[in-house]
């Protein structure tokens, strides 16, 4: 299987296609469990740092971003590529993210086509939890 | 886990530390790609690196986790520290059953805004070597709530 996406298809504002993640506490719990009792695997722990519930960590929602990528651009993102994720708002139990990515810029260098993209995911309500940017190398050949 | 370093002992250092290694089982790989959903097939089956690669997440939480251990750092009474921003810069995937080593440092402690914040990072290398993933990991400290 061969996921890159052709870079003559994409553009500035070209968006990636997007995942959906339903963030369950068992996932919460399976992804945190060698941190112990925390604020992502203890409802009541949550409470004590004024929570509501248990969140997620912020890890996860970068690693699906870094999913996206990776099912568009394949090794020349998994030999190459970078992400920056800024953690704005908290991934709560039962929340569902949609997570995105789009061309920003798109520039030609001597050994490629250089992909600027902003990332971020949102949650079911709207709100944009995780913002960032990533950017990689579309080699030639 | 115990956070039982205080945040004014904390001194940033540019010199890296080898503090663990780990192997990515298959069933390491298979926690990873469960709780985060992602069945992208080269993780299971074969890839263009001769069998399958680690899922991402199995990299950063090793990652995440040696920093933690290392760097325990206790927030001030009262506040609590958050994970504020990520930064990754993938190299080259680990193959599953590879031997990674990581090494990790804390290179700034700063304020901004009134909140304190550190970063630490992680270097994962394989058998050969070979960079993996540089994992940069920014901490706030601030209030609760």
């Amino acid at each position: 299987m061969d996921p890159v996406i052709s870079v003559d298809e994409m553009g500035p504002g070209y968006e990636l296609p997007y995942l959906m993640k339903f963030v369950t506490f068992e996932k919460m719990v399976q992804f945190s469990k060698d941190l112990g009792n925390s604020q992502h695997t203890d409802i009541e722990f949550a409470k004590q740092y004024g929570r509501p519930t248990a969140i997620a960590q912020g890890l996860m929602s970068h690693l699906f971003l870094t999913e996206v990528l990776t099912r568009a651009f394949g090794r020349n993102w998994l030999e190459g590529g970078n992400i920056t994720s800024n953690f704005i708002q908290s991934v709560f139990i039962g929340d569902t993210l949609f997570v995105k990515a789009k061309v920003k810029e798109k520039k030609a260098e001597e050994d490629g086509t250089r992909l600027n993209l902003e990332t971020w995911c949102e949650n079911q309500r709207g709100q944009t939890v995780t913002a960032g940017s990533a950017s990689l190398l579309i080699r030639k050949g | 886990m115990e956070f039982n370093l205080p945040l004014d002992k904390v001194v940033p250092d540019e010199h890296w530390e080898l503090v663990e290694e780990f192997v990515i089982t298959p069933e390491l790989n298979r926690r990873f790609i469960d709780c985060l959903e992602d069945h992208f097939p080269w993780y299971t089956d074969d890839s263009p690196y001769k069998g399958p690669i680690a899922e991402p997440g199995a990299l950063h939480e090793m990652a995440f986790m040696a920093m933690m251990r290392r760097f325990p750092v206790a927030p001030p009474a009262g506040k609590q520290s958050v994970h504020a921003k990520q930064e990754s810069q993938f190299y080259y995937p680990a193959r599953v059953g590879a031997k990674v080593k990581i090494e990790v440092r804390l290179t700034e402690k700063y304020v901004k805004r009134g909140k304190d914040y550190i970063l630490h990072e992680a270097r994962l290398t394989d058998e050969d070597g070979r960079i993996l993933l540089i994992s940069r990991h920014f901490r706030m400290i601030g209030e609760r709530g």
